[in-house]
């Protein structure tokens, strides 16, 4: 099974966005490409070529499942690994984004020092 | 409120009785019952008396009858005399003393008083006559009175020759009047002739009785007797008899002497003197007789009146009876029928009467059910079996905007949006075949369709009324509850989200501070940042407790109730919060021998938040190096989870509090940080949605243990976890 390398982040909050951002790079050691919207996601998709999107729901321009539902039309992205992460937890909503096909959603506050971690789990689960 | 049928409450309510009767109607039965037996009694007695009358003639024909023979016989013995004379060539007194004596006048013919001989003497003979009469032991004997103008006659034999008939001998009947008529008409006709009423020479001693003659001619031997005048040549004498009417009539009665009373009248007179024979002595009664019958009869040529009257004797021996019986029975059957009429008639008056009574107590308290459909707030709906409205308040109206009267008829799936709409008819066929709910009973929401095309958010309960074959249901319109619904979750959503964001870009620094920059701190900056990390940990935790009571207490946390495993789920709530353990450095020993089975209808999330709630308690107020004991029983139908720790207890100050929010023990500084304050309240609401118990035990520097009773399902289902 090929690691887990380039991650695609979208994340509207400037500071949260920070925190990712070093919980990724600095903690995950990932190569990571982070967007304020959906919509720049989307748009960094085909360039990137990312294993595994993270995005955070409630965003402007696009939010986080619009975005999803774009990005699986890309061909060749139609079943990459997604994940959500949102304040927003409500039982029904994750089961909606889980049938939309989001392999996790990370509740915030989340844990900077486990993030890397928890992405790298789904990653081996979506791919064993 | 208008229903399907209608009603016209303001109509006073027509009752009509079986029978309409009206209230003269027993009297009218007593008069015609009285009435009849009336009738009945009388044709009795009407058919009483005719017979009576008829036994009473029937007798008296027959005394008729017997009156007529007996003079007959009389008649017969004169004529005997009148034989034994004729064939005579002389009859001397002697002889015709035998004679007398031999046909035993006085013993057989009673009222006799005599058997005697009278012969016409003519003028020129009477001298020579009486001589030989005093000869023959007459001294004195004179034919007496004599009438220059008539044959004198004279009586010249009479036997019994009593003292009595003695003073007769010599007298002429033939000048007094009565006997001369009968005498006269017994020379003329050749037959018996009786006299009218006569005092008879011979009473002289007892009572006085009515008497009269019979007359018998006696004529020359062979001499021609056709006509009158032969009859009156041929005259010699007459063999009589002087009759005294009491004893002659005596007995003529025979047995019925009692019963009937006969006056025997001379001629076809009634007059008391005319008075010859009187049965029962009593001229005149006070009474006057039933029955009354006169018979004018011929006896010997003489005409007497009988009259027949019946005596109180008679009428006392009539059978009353039968009539009386009649005139009770009948008269007490009519006060029954009576009664009984007039007991019917007030029973139907009072029935009638109850009946108005009840039916205006009916429609008074039908109006007050309708006064509570026209006024409710709620819209009342009522549907048959088929799904058709049968009824729909004015709320209903209001509430989905059609008048009744465009509703009323039609399928109740109009008020319904799509797809419930099309479904409707299919769920009502359903649960009347199968039973099967899909919204009886509960109080559910949904979605109602307005006529205009709008919908909205309602609650109904449906409820069956089995016994008039429909189905009622109650309407409330909660947009308004929605919307602050809506509003109030739309609020906590934002507010947890807008404090969820800066948290976590705080709470994101700072671990990755303590995380990655650790080395190049300085140690005091690490304290610093940790006793941060702690408070926003704490924040955290208090946000999400809050929001998640705000959820629980709102009912929109889902609780997905299934049948687990307790043992199971205890055990991965002590390894879930291992490392919060490890990190205070407290142990967690779990119950070393545990049930086989102890299974409980619960959710798991929230038992874990339960159980992780419970056992964050006991660490944070454990002791390091003191262990915390989580156990596991079941009792009776109960599972019941301790989580004990060896901390210092609970005072007693708080126990009534510890459930409450925000309510926290310790005032002082041996307050222990981390805790939000409103776990045990969350804890409380997660054991009260289980339908189970939560308590604690607790004593002073001693420990605390907090128990959770949940009841043990004996579901055979195979437990989730």
């Amino acid at each position: 099974m090929r690691e887990l390398k380039k991650i695609l982040y979208a994340e509207d909050e400037p500071d949260i966005r920070s925190v990712a951002e070093m919980a990724l790079e600095m903690v995950g050691e990932f190569t990571l490409k982070s967007c304020e919207n959906g919509q720049e996601a989307v748009n960094a998709v085909a360039d990137f070529q990312p294993d595994l999107i993270l995005l955070d729901v409630m965003m402007p321009v696009m939010t986080g499942p619009s975005a999803l539902l774009a990005i699986r039309k890309i061909p060749g992205f139609e079943h990459t690994p997604v994940v959500f992460m949102t304040a927003k937890v409500q039982p029904q909503e994750i089961a909606e984004y889980k049938k939309m096909g989001v392999l996790e959603v990370i509740p915030k506050p989340f844990d900077p020092m486990a993030l890397a971690g928890n992405l790298r789990r789904v990653w081996e689960k979506h791919n064993g | 409120m208008r229903d399907f049928k209608e009603n016209s409450p303001e109509k006073e309510p027509k009752i009509k009785a079986w029978i309409d009767l009206p209230s003269f109607t027993p009297w009218l039965v007593l008069i015609l019952s009285l009435f009849a037996t009336f009738i009945g009694w009388y044709i009795i007695r009407e058919n009483q008396v005719s017979q009576e009358k008829a036994r009473f003639e029937a007798e008296v024909f027959e005394h008729v009858l017997a009156i007529k023979h007996r003079m007959e016989s009389y008649e017969q013995v004169l004529l005997a005399g009148v034989a034994f004379v004729d064939a005579s060539n002389t009859v001397d007194r002697g002889e015709w003393r035998t004679f007398a004596n031999n046909l035993h006048v006085q013993g057989l013919f009673p009222g006799t008083l005599g058997y005697g001989y009278a012969i016409f003497v003519p003028h020129e003979k009477v001298v020579a006559h009486e001589a030989l009469m005093q000869a023959e032991g007459f001294p004195g004997y004179r034919i007496h009175p004599i009438d220059e103008n008539l044959t004198p006659s004279a009586i010249i034999f009479l036997e019994p020759l009593n003292d009595r008939n003695k003073k007769a001998i010599g007298y002429n009947m033939f000048k007094e009047p009565n006997r001369l008529a009968a005498m006269t008409r017994a020379i003329e006709t050749g037959n018996a002739a009786l006299s009218g009423r006569v005092t008879l020479v011979q009473e002289n001693k007892g009572p006085v009785q009515a008497g009269t003659l019979m007359y018998l001619p006696v004529y020359q031997k062979g001499a021609l007797l056709k006509t009158v005048e032969d009859r009156r040549a041929a005259i010699i004498g007459f063999v009589y008899a002087p009759l005294r009417m009491g004893d002659l009539m005596q007995g003529v009665l025979g047995k019925y002497e009692h019963f009937i009373d006969l006056h025997i009248f001379d001629g076809e007179s009634t007059a008391e003197a005319d008075l010859m024979y009187d049965s029962d002595g009593i001229i005149v009664h006070d009474k006057t007789p039933e029955f009354h019958q006169q018979k004018v009869v011929e006896i010997s040529g003489r005409k007497w009146n009988l009259v027949f009257k019946n005596s109180e004797n008679f009428t006392a021996t009539v059978d009353t009876s039968k009539q009386w019986l009649i005139a009770i029975g009948g008269i007490l059957v009519s006060l029954l029928l009576f009664g009984f009429v007039r007991e019917l008639a007030l029973l139907q008056n009072r029935a009638v009467a109850l009946a108005r009574q009840m039916t205006s107590d009916l429609l008074a308290s039908e109006s007050q059910a309708n006064a509570v459909l026209e006024t409710a707030l709620d819209g009342i709906i009522t549907i048959s079996e088929q799904g058709l409205i049968q009824s729909f308040n004015p709320a209903a109206e209001t509430l989905f905007g059609y008048p009744t009267d465009e509703v009323l008829g039609q399928n109740v799936n109009m008020l319904m949006p799509e797809p419930y709409s099309s479904n409707h008819d299919g769920y009502l066929f359903n649960f009347l075949n199968t039973g099967h709910r899909k919204i009886i009973g509960s109080g559910r929401e949904v979605i109602g369709r307005r006529k205009d095309g709008s919908t909205f958010p309602m609650k109904l309960a449906v409820s069956q009324d089995k016994a008039n074959q429909r189905f009622v249901g109650i309407v409330s319109d909660i947009t308004a509850e929605k919307t602050a619904d809506a509003q109030k979750e739309l609020f906590v959503s934002t507010v947890s989200h807008e404090l969820r964001t800066p948290i976590t870009a705080i709470s994101g620094m700072l671990k990755l501070l303590l995380g990655v920059f650790a080395s190049q701190l300085p140690p005091k900056a690490i304290e610093m940042l940790q006793k941060a990390d702690n408070n926003c940990n704490r924040l955290i935790r208090l946000i999400n407790d809050i929001l998640d009571m705000e959820k629980i207490a709102a009912g929109k946390m889902p609780f997905h109730m299934k049948v687990y495993d307790l043992v199971k789920l205890t055990q991965q709530a002590i390894e879930d919060n291992q490392g919060y353990a490890d990190k205070a450095g407290i142990t967690l020993m779990f119950q070393k021998t545990l049930p086989e089975r102890a299974f409980a209808v619960i959710d798991s999330d929230r038992f874990a938040q339960l159980m992780a709630n419970l056992i964050s308690n006991a660490v944070k107020f454990s002791p390091k190096d003191q262990p915390v004991e989580i156990s596991l029983s079941v009792l009776g139908g109960d599972i019941r989870i301790g989580v004990q720790d060896h901390g210092p207890g609970i005072p007693e100050d708080f126990h009534d509090k510890i459930f409450q929010r925000f309510a926290q023990a310790d005032k002082g500084d041996t307050r222990k940080p981390g805790g939000t304050g409103l776990g045990l309240a969350i804890c409380q609401m997660i054991v009260e949605k289980f339908a189970g118990k939560i308590n604690f035990q607790t004593a002073m520097a001693v420990g605390t243990t907090f128990f959770v009773t949940l009841p043990a399902t004996e579901s055979s289902a195979d437990p989730l976890a």
